[in-house]
């Protein structure tokens, strides 16, 4: 994506969540660092954003983020529970809510690389409670258009694998009734509206069909 | 032409070379090659860096914060592949060490009556509740081993009980406060629950795979071809350290040693504990003349294998090309040679799991192909056990 598409992409999702906004912004605080969350929590309650849930250590950090549904999690940089906000990254949950990291460090390639890991902002040091609203909005903003990002990229992998299914079950009604290309692509539209399914899915099928019987 | 890890040993690029570790057993050997000097004999200086979260370590190691680390194996390999988002290319430098993790389920299974897999596995059929069991990080040893076992008592890791990550310092707490009904972690975490009387060890880890791969000295590719001498000299300086911490004659030095740096606030018996080869978890190894250290590429691998079957793998990967990536065995020769530790005969090894499968590196996409019990979810799961036919 180029810059310009990124730029205009994120002024459009600002918009989009200016709506919601206008509602109070709700966060989840994870607080098992070093304590860096007390300075920051006044700064919340000061910008008026609600803290939904603040968990220590809590070992159903997954369980209380989906109860919870913040619309941010704020996390320390130091926090052993870190690993497991990595578990709701890697299995699962593509919705998952803009994760903010706050820490005392400013190392500008750690902020990157936190950032190319799926975290939408990174808080260095204390932050004046007028500007976390702002900065909050940005990182759902962020997080709305990687997730977006990210679902046109499985979309496109996904339409390339369809594509490769089809031409292969194509191929093999081709050799085993003596089609030409454009009738074996019939029978299996035909089939796929008659059954209600998808062209890939009666694919598969007939591919798999065609395994089990050489075998 | 000459690839640039098979040239000659030169001076470090770096004296100072900060190395990551989490409070762990297994982290001994970065713990005791900075005490007691092994580093200065390679002309560097470790300096040991103590970490709260694999992720931590996983961004440190990302951004250069960190020039290596104690690692678990499937997190160098899980970054390598860009699982779970960040993807760098990586380098495991030599496996700092095989077994010593276990399971450990609550006390409470074992007045149901659980002794062992099959007993855990029958009272979950009868059961209908939730089971939950917690290992350390999503594409960790701990993860694969926990699944391993449970798939091997014929229990969907993935399906039928609930999997969760708990950080290692908490998972006693956990089981302790019925949050959770096991879990697959390092030591000293089992010899922790047995001393506190919450839980029991149901499996050793070399139990499930007779002397697995566990933590590997990691690093990025870039930095690693930045700076292959370096790298040599700290693999060299490790090798010293393992061949010291497997030398029961130093045992008391090395418990000394983890207990006043290693932040492990335990008694000298439960570190003592985790250590020894007859501890609860068992068989914890740091060297056995460098048949420990070899990064093997079958090793490697074999992570992708598992990765496949529980589907964080969506395509087939190239399992050798990507183990070659990582696995820097050119490097690790030089180090050997070094120290004095000798070099196995083959890149590849073979082992005889839990279940009864043996794995050998030689024919990994038919491997990971080859197991029943597989895949994200139960829908996945049975779509395996019963290919779809021509309605």
């Amino acid at each position: 994506m180029s810059p310009r598409v990124a730029c205009r992409l994120l002024y459009l999702a600002m918009q989009k969540t200016q709506t919601r906004i206008q509602a109070v912004l709700t966060v989840m605080l994870v607080n098992d660092g070093s304590g860096k969350a007390a300075a920051l929590k006044q700064a919340l309650a000061a910008a008026g954003v609600r803290v939904v849930a603040e968990v220590e250590a809590n070992l159903h950090l997954a369980d209380v983020l989906a109860a919870a549904r913040p619309d941010v999690v704020l996390i320390d940089s130091d926090a052993p529970s870190r690993d497991m906000l990595e578990q709701v990254c890697v299995m699962g949950d593509q919705h998952g809510q803009p994760v903010v990291m706050f820490t005392g460090n400013d190392n500008r390639d750690t902020i990157r690389a936190a950032l190319q890991a799926g975290v939408a902002a990174y808080v260095v040091g204390e932050v004046e409670s007028s500007r976390i609203q702002a900065l909050l909005e940005v990182a759902i903003a962020r997080h709305q258009i990687e997730q977006s990002r990210r679902a046109e990229l499985a979309d496109a992998q996904r339409q390339l694998a369809d594509r490769k299914v089809i031409e292969k079950a194509k191929g093999l009604l081709m050799q085993m009734k003596g089609l030409d290309e454009q009738t074996a692509y019939k029978q299996l539209r035909e089939r796929a509206m008659k059954q209600q399914k998808k062209l890939a899915e009666v694919a598969q099928e007939i591919i798999s069909l065609a395994e089990w019987l050489q075998n | 032409m000459i690839a640039a890890n098979s040239m000659p040993v030169g001076k470090p690029e770096k004296t100072v070379v900060k190395v990551g570790y989490l409070p762990l057993t297994d982290c001994v050997a970065v713990i005791v090659a900075a005490a007691l000097g092994f580093d200065k004999r390679y002309g560097i200086t470790i300096e040991p860096c103590r970490e709260a979260s694999w992720a931590a370590v996983r961004d440190k190691l990302v951004t250069g914060e960190l020039d290596a680390s104690q690692a678990l194996y499937g997190l160098i390999y899980g970054v390598h592949l860009g699982l779970g988002g960040l993807q760098k290319d990586m380098a495991v430098l030599m496996t700092l060490n095989q077994n010593g993790q276990g399971i450990t389920l609550a006390g409470q299974l074992a007045a149901e009556g659980v002794r062992d897999g099959a007993e855990l596995a029958r009272l979950i059929e009868r059961q209908p509740r939730q089971f939950t069991f917690a290992q350390t990080f999503p594409t960790g040893t701990h993860a694969m081993w926990l699944y391993y076992w449970l798939a091997a008592h014929g229990i969907h890791p993935l399906a039928q009980v609930k999997t969760t990550v708990v950080p290692p310092p908490l998972m006693v707490a956990a089981l302790r406060g019925g949050q959770i009904d096991g879990y697959c972690a390092g030591e000293p975490w089992h010899s922790v629950a047995a001393a506190e009387g919450v839980g029991f060890t149901v499996t050793s880890s070399g139990a499930i795979w007779p002397d697995h791969p566990e933590k590997v000295l990691g690093a990025t590719a870039e930095w690693v071809a930045a700076n292959p001498a370096t790298a040599v000299a700290l693999t060299a300086a490790l090798l010293d350290a393992s061949r010291f911490v497997d030398d029961v004659r130093n045992r008391d030095t090395v418990v000394a040693l983890l207990a006043e740096h290693a932040g492990l606030p335990f008694s000298a018996a439960v570190l003592q504990a985790g250590l020894s080869g007859n501890c609860v978890a068992g068989g914890l190894k740091c060297f056995d003349e460098g048949r420990v250290n070899y990064p093997y590429l079958s090793d490697g691998m074999w992570f992708l294998t598992q990765y496949r079957r529980w589907g964080l793998l969506r395509e087939e990967p190239d399992y050798l090309a990507v183990a070659r990536q990582i696995n820097q065995l050119a490097l690790y020769q030089q180090a050997a040679a070094l120290a004095g530790v000798a070099m196995p005969s083959s890149s590849m090894r073979s082992s005889t799991l839990v279940d009864g499968a043996m794995w050998d590196g030689r024919d990994p996409a038919g491997y990971a192909a080859s197991f029943t019990v597989r895949g994200a979810t139960m829908a996945e799961w049975e779509g395996s056990r019963s290919p779809a036919l021509w309605q």
